[in-house]
């Protein structure tokens, strides 16, 4: 007998879910909430100076605008791709409204990484090292580390994103992976000295 | 101390970094009041919405369904007895001859029918 499925959301594509959005269909949004909240979570807790407080604010903030202006997207393009840039621009203005590099506080013991805590021989604080080394950048070379090595974004989609040419993200990724490199051969020969 | 990783190279470390950054995850997760807030903010842009959800497929779904089948059959043979008792007092013209030469039209009502033998009768 005639029965009718109703389309189950969470088989939509990122883009097709916008598209819903902008119908008023609430339970789309919830799907990508959930799909995105997390990601861009991360992105804000590290592009802010590990501020746990900020990244959750600018994380409703980003959801709010989305809600809000969800015609904005065009829906040729990729989802990730859209959400990264505002994200990107919120941190953008972050930074020029309170110059956070200057503030930021290299706090030791900041929320801690879930590492693999059943042999933590094994994972050394790496991660923290890290992001001590990127704090030294600025903004643009953050993000483009961030989306290329935790994201996992391709060269032309952060291309998109930073709205940058496709051999300048490249050298920039290339500069801040040599930097981070060095210093962290340096902190790699002094702990072994240390231990000798 | 740590894993000894051998950072001399570019790639194992590009791959050291980005196996790092895959497996980081943060000990707190978005807050919840987020989400509802979010959430409500949603569900009153959604109200304010013009294009409203289509209504034709479930609805069609609901008749075809077997869930209250003998309400379904009841309302249809309502239906259908008070069409039947509607049809039966729908009087249809029709024109027939009479041997007398005049035009009779009449409705056809099998309790009322009437033939007078020379004018038209309506």
């Amino acid at each position: 007998m005639f029965k009718f499925k109703p389309p189950n959301i969470a088989d939509f594509s990122d883009e097709k879910l916008v598209g819903a959005m902008i119908n008023g269909n609430s339970k789309a949004f919830d799907e990508l909430y959930s799909r995105y909240s997390d990601r861009m979570l991360y992105y804000f807790y590290r592009m802010l100076g590990n501020d746990r407080e900020l990244a959750q604010d600018f994380l409703q903030d980003l959801f709010f605008k989305l809600i809000d202006q969800p015609q904005l997207f065009d829906l040729k393009r990729k989802f990730p791709t859209w959400i990264f840039s505002i994200a990107h621009n919120m941190c953008k203005n972050e930074y020029r409204s309170r110059n956070i590099r200057n503030i930021i506080e290299r706090v030791e013991n900041t929320d801690c990484f879930v590492q693999d805590e059943t042999d933590p021989k094994e994972w050394p604080c790496q991660v923290e090292d890290i992001f001590n080394c990127l704090n030294e950048f600025d903004e643009m070379h953050r993000t483009a580390f961030l989306l290329k090595y935790r994201e996992g974004l391709s060269i032309e989609e952060i291309s998109a994103i930073l709205e940058l040419p496709k051999g300048t993200i490249k050298s920039r990724l290339f500069y801040t992976r040599k930097k981070i490199q060095k210093k962290l051969r340096v902190k790699e020969t002094a702990d072994s000295d240390f231990i000798n | 101390m740590g894993k000894t990783i051998n950072f001399y190279t570019m790639d194992n470390f590009e791959k050291h970094i980005s196996t790092q950054l895959q497996n980081d995850e943060l000990s707190f997760s978005p807050d919840t009041a987020i989400h509802n807030r979010l959430m409500y903010h949603m569900q009153l842009k959604s109200s304010q919405s013009t294009v409203r959800k289509n209504n034709i497929l479930p609805t069609l779904s609901f008749h075809f369904a077997t869930k209250l089948l003998a309400w379904k059959l009841g309302i249809a043979a309502i239906l259908l007895f008070s069409f039947m008792g509607y049809k039966q007092f729908n009087q249809s013209t029709t024109i027939f001859h009479l041997s007398d030469t005049a035009q009779v039209v009449n409705t056809i009502d099998t309790t009322n029918f009437l033939v007078k033998d020379s004018v038209l009768i309506y």
